[in-house]
């Protein structure tokens, strides 16, 4: 009997995604197809770095975290050497998962299915019963859990690599890096640490849409006017307004932001004007070097003055990471996990989650009313057939972005970072040159 | 879980259990502002987040509310927000009480509560247990915490917006 293969290596069907992206909108197709869904997992995820985790979540040799790589579940674990490995969470016997919790920590995981263990650095022990193995040219070495091969960090925050080589971890952040900073900076030890817990939401939509909302200007007074109102501070509805001095930004490779520093200054320049204000800069400038640095950072209250959108998708809002997990083409889980700054007072960190839950989590003031338009947008997305409901528009402000230091602005309410993330999108699903043909 | 053994007053069981009927009632009915009412100023409501129990300085939670962030929720609510446009049609059902503790100003009591939630053709039920900490006024009882343990709360919701 013969089985036919299935047909490896082969472009994946489906729309060409080349026919999808135009400069100032985008095919439906994006968030329905399932083909390209599949080229997505290996075009993208297999390929970009993709965050798994924070250094603060496994801070100690043993500790361990779940997450996934697409949808490939992984483990970061910290090894007794401290090096931090990211491999697959499936037995090299059978495939079942080896590791069941969200996080804890273990210096093996033992598979339940025939016994296998697998030390915290993914290499197999012994199979168990192992005489069996005898003269069946069995070599341990080949049973280590696959392992990532590239993991690096920037600033706690871990990323894996499933391609052994290319652009580098920093080179890949390129211009989303100083945002990074500019969150954790203003910690008082310049470090962050992701133990609180998360708020966890799914919806019936294409993962990239919540990628894109977390960098969408257009949508905050209307989306959530309901929030900006009952805070009884109607003047917050300005920093997404049409006459915000707010910017979108396109920052390459994918990554996006909401830069709302421009309206906040004026708060904060009040705040760093009183005697405890210079004390902070102060402090800070000893760390950071410079007044100037100090300011800025202090100035952004860590993220509380721009959104920040890591490509393919993490979003930095708040106190926030925000992970976006796909499940299927239509299945998207979101974690969101608040982080607290060390060396900052039991009160400010309170105070932090307290404010995080204001806005978001599933019964947060604004984020359900996110996942409800997301709802409503993939109800409208079906709509095979009708005359002229193929493609949607991005073409706010299209005409009328400056490029600054590589990085394409538009107004804060304009589509600067969706246009940027969909070429990115494109050069990965349909890499030109030597790739091809 | 405790077993408690403690003496219970019948009457005090009535109270408690009639409290917490018309508290719920009035969740089902929309009744927000009465509902606050029941609170006392110094009042929480607390709707923890992965597990039923941590420290809240240290842990998020999906709603820690004071009595003034409460009335902002309710606000919202009333306001109509876009993932309440179409209201969430609610039921909250109530069992298995035992009062845990009584100093004579504060009564703790535990109930099993499950919200039955549809909105549109969505149904949805939220299961879990309930610990009331409610004190002794001259105006009747009123909430000084009401911890809702949801047993699906590290699971990934559609939302909880209706919760108040």
């Amino acid at each position: 009997m013969t089985i036919s293969e299935p047909a490896l290596g082969v472009q994946a069907r489906g729309p060409l995604p080349s026919d999808l992206v135009r400069p100032d909108r985008i095919h439906r197709s994006i968030y329905l197809d399932e083909d390209l869904f599949k080229t997505e997992m290996e075009k993208i995820f297999n390929t970009t770095w993709i965050y798994v985790g924070h250094e603060s979540e496994v801070a100690n040799p043993g500790d361990y975290k779940t997450a996934h790589i697409g949808l490939q579940p992984v483990i970061l674990a910290r090894h007794e050497d401290n090096e931090l490995y990211v491999m697959l969470n499936r037995c090299t016997h059978r495939g079942a998962t080896v590791c069941q919790e969200a996080k804890g920590n273990s210096s093996y995981f033992r598979c339940e299915y025939h016994g296998w263990m697998f030390k915290n650095d993914g290499q197999l022990v012994n199979p168990t019963f192992s005489e069996r193995y005898e003269d069946t040219g069995f070599d341990k070495a080949d049973f280590t859990l696959p392992r990532a091969p590239r993991v690096d960090s920037y600033r706690g925050m871990v990323f894996a690599s499933l391609k052994p080589e290319g652009e580098s971890l920093v080179d890949f952040l390129g211009n989303a890096a100083p945002f990074i900073d500019l969150a954790f900076d203003i910690a008082p030890e310049g470090t962050v640490s992701v133990n609180s817990g998360n708020h966890k939401y799914s919806y019936a939509g294409n993962w990239k849409f919540q990628s894109e909302n977390g960098v969408d200007g257009y949508h905050p007074n209307f989306t959530h006017k309901s929030y900006f109102e009952s805070t009884g501070v109607p003047a917050v509805m300005n920093i997404f307004g049409a006459k915000s001095e707010g910017r979108a930004g396109a920052l390459g490779n994918g990554h996006g932001v909401l830069d709302s520093r421009p309206m906040m200054r004026e708060f904060g320049k009040l705040a760093l004007d009183s005697p405890q204000g210079k004390r902070n800069i102060a402090k800070l400038a000893e760390r950071l070097g410079s007044t100037e640095a100090a300011e800025e950072v202090l100035l952004s209250g860590g993220t509380g003055g721009f959104n920040l959108l890591i490509y393919p998708n993490i979003l930095m809002i708040a106190n926030q990471i925000r992970v976006v997990n796909p499940r299927s083409v239509l299945e998207t889980d979101v974690d969101v996990y608040p982080y607290l700054l060390d060396g900052a007072t039991d009160e400010q960190n309170e105070g932090r989650l307290r404010s995080h839950e204001e806005f978001y989590g599933a019964a947060g003031g604004g984020g359900p009313d996110d996942v409800e338009m997301f709802r409503r947008v993939f109800t409208g997305l079906n709509c095979q057939g009708f005359p002229g409901a193929d493609w949607l528009d991005l073409s706010r402000g299209f005409t009328r972005s400056t490029i600054e230091d590589g990085i394409e602005w538009g107004h804060v309410t304009d589509e600067v970072p969706q246009r940027g993330y969909y070429q990115k999108w494109l050069e990965d699903m349909e890499p030109t040159g030597s790739e091809g043909s | 879980m405790t077993i408690t053994d403690m003496p219970v007053d019948s009457s005090t069981v009535t109270e408690v259990e009639q409290f917490i009927f018309n508290e719920l009632l009035m969740l089902d009915e929309f009744r927000y502002r009465d509902w606050l009412d029941l609170f006392a100023e110094d009042g929480l409501f607390w709707l923890p987040s992965n597990l039923d129990d941590y420290d809240p300085a240290k842990h998020t939670s999906i709603i820690y509310n004071d009595k003034n962030q409460l009335a902002m929720r309710i606000k919202r609510l009333e306001m109509g927000r876009v993932v309440q446009e179409i209201r969430s049609r609610l039921a909250h059902q109530v069992s298995n009480l035992l009062i845990l503790e009584d100093d004579g100003e504060v009564i703790t009591a535990r109930v099993v509560l499950t919200i039955f939630e549809v909105q549109r053709s969505r149904k949805s039920m939220y299961p879990g247990h309930c610990i009331y900490k409610l004190r002794r006024t001259d105006e009747g009882l009123k909430i000084v915490l009401k911890k809702q343990c949801l047993i699906d709360n590290d699971t990934y919701y559609q939302h909880l917006a209706f919760m108040v």
